[in-house]
């Protein structure tokens, strides 16, 4: 073993370890937990989970709205479980929960994440979830549930509300219920007769969003991808922008975990208010896999599923040169157009951004890597600031692409994707600001000196009504990656000037995680369209949003 | 935990400090969330002596506050909770639901305080009151995760954390909630938390 491989191995090897070099650690946790099993990286296939099929119509309790076509509805069941998976070779079979499609009889269904949703654009959903998790289940994770579909512009009750609260629907799932999920896939704007067609999302995800049991429950595997289409992004290399597609488009869930010596998930939510971190890094549930690729171009959809890591995500080398690739799209839908010679994906909890890699560049034979290049040893955050990361070079590689043969290429990366309108200033000017402010208090998380309390809305935000709102870190040192449901928001300015970055520039990118490294302050622009009823805000480390950093907001 | 498990626990834990050079800890052995919970010896208001696991936690499901009698801040929120759940539970709490309130003031908060505290809020069976050796009570308050990261704000009574810790110990399940919800909330949370899967 080289020196680097040590540095490596130790990096990937616990936390705790480097405690000592940390002068921020004052007022830290020492949990020091055991590391995970040793594995050897580089030896599994990246699984590519499947996707999810039809169900025959069904009598649902919801319903879509009057603009959607009933012709072209299409019903899901998905089955919340629990069930073992193999996370790597050289472990035992990990007892995990997951999504599984209702056709796919149980135990066949071997993957951590669940089936993928494939959704077009205009043709709507009805999806029956049923929660099949163990009732008498002992650990960490309750077996109740509620499901959000991350990025999706949808109704109240479907949105996966964490709680029952008085004067609304029952949302939450105990064992042996279920609920329907209505996805319409319309158009912000379109109950007003101005459907904003620029405005579509591209990657999203469903996952548990149970209050107080979000970080343990998604921990447990309860997550999946939800990929969106229409004539633009059209899932094929002939027609529309183009873009690499089929086997070429791959969705990548990264995750970290930590195991113990069984190879069984270990988790503390209740004592690590900083944010749980893991030491082993799986990619679409297994442990730093591999990927056999051609000499063409791939779209690499990249989801950052951790509960509190923050990933720096590069392209590197044998030798940990960083490569260039195109960056199409954030979790807020394809940019106006690429970003090309991107060198660094800064994704925090809950973020997608979308990557165009062209393997063509390199011989047969060659090895690359996806690699993370930053270094957090606690939930605060990664070293650094968010303006301005410590990157290091010898990172962790989560993914190795093993190049093979040259085939042909079809797709494209056009120069324009979907352009979009940045918000006139005039709008700006005469919007309604509101300014919360993330900060910990009183032995938990707060927004506006608040923990949760879902029975009060924090605001009441009135429909198709411009609204800036100031998201603050009230300091301490902390990341948050603050996620508001229902709309992508345009980021207007960090920290008082117009944002730096190409995947927060207004005219360029939305979003809908927004991170708020120490001391960050942005402001960002929302207009909410179309769905009165409750829905949160919330921090997107899970063990922040679970221990009180999640608001309710009514949109009236 | 015993002092021998504790002495035991910090000696496995020295190499990893001496790996990495020696840190000065401020909290000597810090309780790991990945081992059970301390089994501290504990002391009820009617002065009996008992054992926070053994006795008060296992096969149970348990909602714990730390509080101290002379306190203004948070704590009569925190019992005013505490007093509408007792009401809401009715004969369930003393079953298999109990009320654990721990002194942070054990020097002050002797049983006999203790006791005409109780007395005067109005708990009912099935709600404890406890004191204990300083250390014990410390050990077990980080251990279920009641402490603030900034150690300057820990270390000041006065403003310790609102938060209510609910446990059932024979599902394995810990988690906590902000006092400052409704009552009703929080009585929710603890019936889940408790519910019966039969």
């Amino acid at each position: 073993m080289r020196r680097r491989d040590f540095l490596r191995l130790g990096m990937a090897g616990g936390a705790g370890l480097f405690g000592a070099r940390n002068a921020r650690a004052v007022g830290r946790v020492l949990h020091d937990p055991p590391p995970s099993p040793r594995t050897t990286p580089f030896v599994q296939a990246l699984p590519v989970p499947p996707l999810l099929t039809t169900v025959d119509p069904f009598n649902a309790e919801c319903t879509p709205p009057p603009q959607s076509d009933p012709t072209r509805l299409r019903f899901y069941r998905v089955i919340a479980e629990e069930r073992l998976v193999r996370l790597h070779p050289e472990l035992p079979l990990t007892r995990v929960w997951g999504y599984r499609d209702a056709n796919t009889p149980r135990g066949q269904y071997p993957f951590l994440p669940g089936p993928t949703f494939i959704g077009r654009s205009q043709e709507p959903i009805v999806v029956r979830h049923v929660n099949e998790l163990p009732a008498d289940h002992v650990g960490f994770g309750e077996p109740s549930s509620t499901v959000h579909f991350h990025g999706g512009h949808v109704e109240a009750r479907s949105d996966g509300f964490p709680e029952d609260i008085d004067g609304f629907e029952a949302v939450v799932m105990r064992p042996g219920e279920s609920h329907d999920y209505c996805y319409p896939l319309l158009d912000p704007g379109f109950s007003t007769g101005e459907p904003d067609v620029t405005d579509r999302p591209s990657t999203l995800w469903y996952h548990d969003h149970l209050l107080d049991f979000t970080g343990a429950n998604v921990y447990r595997g309860l997550s999946g991808f939800f990929l969106y289409f229409d004539e633009l992004d059209t899932g094929s290399e002939f027609a529309g922008l183009r873009l690499p597609s089929g086997e070429f488009d791959v969705a990548l869930v990264l995750q970290d975990r930590r195991l113990d010596r069984n190879g069984q998930l270990v988790y503390d939510g209740l004592t690590d208010h900083n944010g749980f971190l893991g030491d082993k890094y799986l990619v679409n549930g297994v442990i730093q896999p591999f990927l056999d690729v051609k000499r063409r171009k791939y779209r690499f959809r990249l989801l950052n599923g951790s509960n509190a890591r923050f990933l720096g995500i590069s392209l590197t080398d044998r030798d940990d040169r960083v490569l260039p690739y195109d960056l199409i799209a954030t979790e807020g839908g394809l940019l106006a157009a690429p970003a090309r010679g991107q060198k660094l994906s800064l994704l925090s909890p809950a973020q997608r951004e979308e990557i165009v890699i062209d393997f063509a560049q390199f011989p047969e034979g060659a090895r690359v890597y996806l690699m993370n290049r930053l270094e957090q040893e606690d939930g605060r955050g990664p070293r650094g600031t968010f303006e301005d990361p410590e990157l290091v070079r010898h990172g962790t590689r989560l993914l190795e692409f093993r190049v093979g043969p040259t085939v042909d290429d079809p797709s494209r990366v056009p120069d324009v994707l979907r352009p979009f309108e940045a918000i006139a200033q005039s709008v700006i000017d005469g919007a309604r600001r509101r300014t919360f402010e993330f900060e910990r208090r009183h032995g938990g998380w707060v927004i506006n000196g608040e923990g949760v309390d879902l029975d009060r809305p924090i605001a009441r935000v009135p429909r198709n009504e411009p609204e800036v709102w100031k998201l603050k870190n009230g300091g301490g040192g902390w990341w948050h990656p603050i996620h508001i449901h229902v709309e992508f928001m345009h980021v207007l300015k960090r920290d008082g000037k117009r944002a730096n970055r190409v995947e927060e520039r207004d005219g360029m990118a939305k979003r809908d995680v927004i991170t708020l490294g120490p001391n960050s302050e942005v402001e960002v622009f929302f207009l909410f369209r179309d769905f009165p009823g409750p829905f949160v805000f919330h921090c997107h480390t899970l063990e922040h949003e679970d221990a009180f950093m999640m608001a309710r907001f009514d949109i009236v | 935990m015993s002092r021998a498990r504790r002495l035991w626990a910090a000696l496995l834990a020295a190499p990893l400090l001496a790996c990495h050079g020696a840190e000065e800890r401020s909290v000597s052995a810090p309780p790991s969330p990945f081992e059970p919970i301390p089994d501290v010896a504990l002391v009820t208001q009617d002065g009996r002596s008992l054992r926070f696991y053994e006795d008060l936690v296992r096969g149970r499901t348990v909602v714990v506050q730390f509080f101290f009698t002379d306190c203004q801040g948070v704590c009569p929120l925190s019992t005013g909770k505490l007093l509408q759940m007792q009401e809401l539970l009715g004969p369930r709490l003393g079953r298999d639901i109990f009320f654990l309130s721990i002194t942070l003031d054990p020097a002050h908060d002797t049983p006999a305080v203790l006791a005409e505290h109780a007395r005067s809020v109005g708990a009912g069976p099935g709600w404890t009151f406890l004191t204990g050796a300083a250390e014990d009570i410390e050990l077990l308050r980080r251990r279920l995760g009641v402490f603030d990261l900034d150690p300057a704000i820990d270390a000041d009574r006065n403003q310790h954390a609102g938060v209510l810790v609910l446990g059932n110990d024979k599902k394995q399940r810990w988690t906590m909630r902000p006092a400052t919800l409704p009552a009703g909330f929080l009585n929710e949370a603890v019936l889940r938390l408790a519910a019966d899967p039969r």
